[in-house]
């Protein structure tokens, strides 16, 4: 079976190494991008089960992380997109939801935490 | 006609006995029998002299007709009364004489008679004399501006005289005859007078009567035995003078009332307002000021001097008034008192229209409006400090996030390697204290939120108390409630207040000993409160006493390993839902958390927040 794939963006390089280093350990096929552009190449090139995106992707103020929800949304329906960001607020939410993201969680998460979003994640049939 | 008797001097012997001559009849005519001592003081008797023995006819040549009465009075044997004139011929004068003639048989005819002329020319002078009185009396009575009548026991009058009578339109003596009961109804109260008087009491009033204004005062007049035979009247005229009286009256009440006026405005300014002298003694001073001065009445304060009063803000005060005196400009300070309060004091100087200067002076206590400016600029800060600190604590968390996933990524790599586990394990716990610090300082620099519904504060408990539960287990202490039905509701922010009983609790649970209690309670609201208060209670070491007043400040705690905001993220919490917390040392041992927060006015039991 194929390993699942999963894309991390995060501008801050500690997070990306972690993640990384952490979802290789779980059996992903992790890839990592810190800027919208990148991830929005990845994502048309590659496709992911799950792509897990910051809010923040350029310094404060940012909100690129919901951009690229859309964008995914609207290039690869079937990819399965989590919002991580310690910005969560409900208006955020909201806007994510809208977007289309499958859910957002708050900054810190401990990660044995985020990968079980990932797995029922992945576990849902495709398509709904 | 030349008068050589005063009437003033008594007339000669009036009182004495009448002077008396007995005549005999002699022979068909009459001769002097006797004549007494007093008949010769008489002026007849001292021109007539006569002897015993003389005729009556020599007596004619004095008194002519004299014998003829005497003879007659001797023929026909009766008694009569006569009057005989003669002259005094040294003087010419006219005189007469009363005679009376008595026949006493067989043979006397006694003679008396007394001189007229005195007593008439003495009556005659008097009424002269009357007349004259009379006629100055009727004079000074029609000069008195005054009305005087006199009525008789019918009450008609008698008498009306006086100048006052033009007042009524009558002229003196024009109402003569007529009857008062029935023409002066219209003076009610004068005929109340008049009939006290006739009743035999003197009375007086002033009343009204057409279209004057009059003070009448009647008295009875009584006879020589007592009696009252009528009443006299004398009315003065006080129509002008009531006039006059009244407009003074009416004046004087303007006077009053303004007066009163601009007291009660004085005294309704609520800030000390006082008016000084050019050597700054108190003048005048309202209530404000009166109360500030400490006294009760102003007797005590008017006239002493401002620097009599010692202390602040009068010091002040007459430091002002004195730099005020002479100056066109106003002056303005400001003075602390020894209650802590701030006073404005302005003073400005003027003058009177006779020249005089003094200086008025008003202190505003602003200490309301210092501690406003103070609190703002405080909230500001907070604000500003709040803001800061959000803004750290966000961009602290990401940094954080990284080294707690490093440290998820790195155990998951090295899950066997047992000697890692201790590094792994306190590197996780400062991260999880700095994620808790985070959290807190987060709390505590958000500002409010006012979005508030009506909720069940039993329910807040229960959900606060169950999050704390895997605390409790580990601490070995049980948590009780006790919460009663039928509480009110509270208005409040679920989710923020269950946060502050959580903090609360959790505090207790790890002040208790283990295997010991906390206990969490609310109180219903007593009769005529509408405050719940739920307190929360341990039997740990309680509070120091020295600790009391610091527990809600911010990152004051003894407990290694807390992040100190505990408390005043809950005082903060409670107090944007209108309540109160208070911290306690309980009789029996430790420590009680109360917490007291509004009931809400709205809602009913049923809504669920």
């Amino acid at each position: 079976m194929p390993r699942p794939r999963l894309l991390i963006v995060d501008d801050e390089a500690l997070i990306t190494f972690s993640l990384r280093r952490y979802f290789t350990n779980q059996g992903f096929e992790v890839d990592c991008a810190e800027q919208l552009h990148d991830a929005e190449t990845l994502v048309s090139a590659f496709r992911y089960d799950v792509v897990i995106a910051d809010l923040r992707l350029s310094g404060i103020g940012g909100r690129e992380g919901l951009d690229f929800v859309s964008f995914v949304r609207e290039k690869s329906p079937a990819v399965r997109t989590i919002l991580l960001t310690s910005y969560g607020t409900p208006e955020i939410e909201a806007e994510a939801r809208a977007r289309g993201a499958d859910v957002m969680l708050l900054k810190p998460k401990p990660l044995p935490d985020l990968a079980q979003v990932v797995w029922s994640l992945i576990d849902l049939p495709t398509g709904i | 006609m030349p008068d050589s008797i005063d009437p003033r001097d008594p007339p000669d012997e009036p009182e004495q006995p009448v002077p008396t001559y007995v005549w005999r009849v002699v022979d068909g005519s009459l001769v002097l029998g006797s004549c007494d001592e007093a008949s010769r003081r008489t002026p007849f008797g001292r021109l007539a002299e006569p002897a015993a023995g003389a005729s009556a006819e020599s007596l004619d040549a004095v008194v002519p007709g004299l014998s003829k009465d005497l003879a007659r009075c001797a023929r026909e044997r009766l008694s009569f009364r006569r009057r005989r004139e003669y002259t005094v011929p040294a003087t010419g004068e006219a005189r007469a004489l009363e005679l009376t003639y008595t026949f006493a048989p067989p043979d006397l005819v006694v003679m008396t008679g007394h001189d007229v002329g005195a007593r008439q020319r003495t009556e005659a002078l008097l009424e002269a004399e009357l007349a004259t009185t009379a006629s100055r009396l009727a004079r000074v009575i029609g000069n008195a501006p005054l009305i005087l009548w006199t009525v008789d026991t019918e009450g008609a009058v008698t008498l009306s005289e006086g100048a006052g009578l033009a007042a009524l339109g009558l002229r003196p003596g024009e109402a003569v005859g007529q009857r008062t009961r029935e023409q002066y109804r219209d003076v009610e109260p004068g005929l109340v007078l008049m009939e006290k008087a006739l009743a035999g009491e003197a009375a007086s009033g002033r009343m009204e009567a057409r279209g004057l204004v009059l003070d009448v005062h009647y008295f009875p007049e009584r006879n020589a035995e007592g009696q009252v035979v009528g009443a006299t009247g004398i009315a003065v005229d006080v129509t002008a003078r009531s006039k006059a009286e009244q407009e003074h009256r009416r004046l004087q009440d303007q006077l009053r009332r303004s007066a009163e006026e601009w007291k009660a405005t004085f005294d309704a300014v609520e800030s000390p307002v006082l008016m000084v002298d050019a050597q700054g003694r108190v003048k005048r001073l309202n209530r404000a000021a009166l109360e500030l001065w400490g006294a009760s009445r102003f007797p005590e304060v008017i006239g002493r001097l401002l620097w009599d009063r010692p202390g602040e803000p009068w010091t002040a005060i007459a430091h002002a008034a004195d730099r005020a005196q002479g100056s066109l400009a106003s002056v303005a300070s400001s003075a602390l008192d020894e209650e802590g309060r701030t006073w404005d004091i302005a003073a400005s100087s003027f003058q009177f229209p006779g020249g005089e200067r003094a200086v008025t002076l008003l202190a505003r206590d602003i200490s309301a409006l210092v501690a406003l400016q103070q609190s703002l600029r405080r909230s500001e800060t907070m604000s500003a400090m709040g803001a800061l600190l959000s803004g750290v604590a966000h961009e602290v968390r990401n940094p954080l996030f990284g080294i707690s996933a490093a440290i998820d990524a790195f155990e998951s790599e090295f899950v066997d390697r047992l000697d890692y586990r201790e590094y792994i394990g306190l590197l996780r716990n400062e991260v999880a204290r700095l994620n808790t610090l985070m959290r807190d300082l987060l709390e505590y620099g958000r500002p409010a939120k006012t979005e508030l519904a009506p909720g069940r504060l039993e329910d807040v408990v229960q959900r606060a108390v169950r999050s704390c539960s895997l605390r409790a287990r580990e601490c070995g202490v049980e948590v009780v409630t006790q919460l009663p039905d039928d509480l009110p509701l509270v208005a409040m922010e679920s989710g923020r207040l269950i946060q502050a009983f959580q903090n609360v609790v959790e505090n207790a649970i790890q002040h208790a000993p283990r295997g010991s209690q906390v206990n969490v309670a609310i109180a219903a609201p007593p009769p005529g409160d509408s405050t719940l208060h739920c307190l929360v209670s341990d039997s740990g070491p309680g509070f120091r006493p020295e600790d009391r007043s610091q527990v809600f400040q911010p990152f004051f705690t003894r407990r290694r390993g807390g992040t100190g905001l505990g408390l005043s993220i809950v005082q903060k919490i409670v107090e944007e839902h209108g309540g109160t917390v208070g911290v306690a040392n309980r009789p029996e041992g430790g420590a009680v958390v109360t917490i007291g927060l509004p009931a809400s006015p709205v809602g009913s039991v049923t809504e669920p927040a």
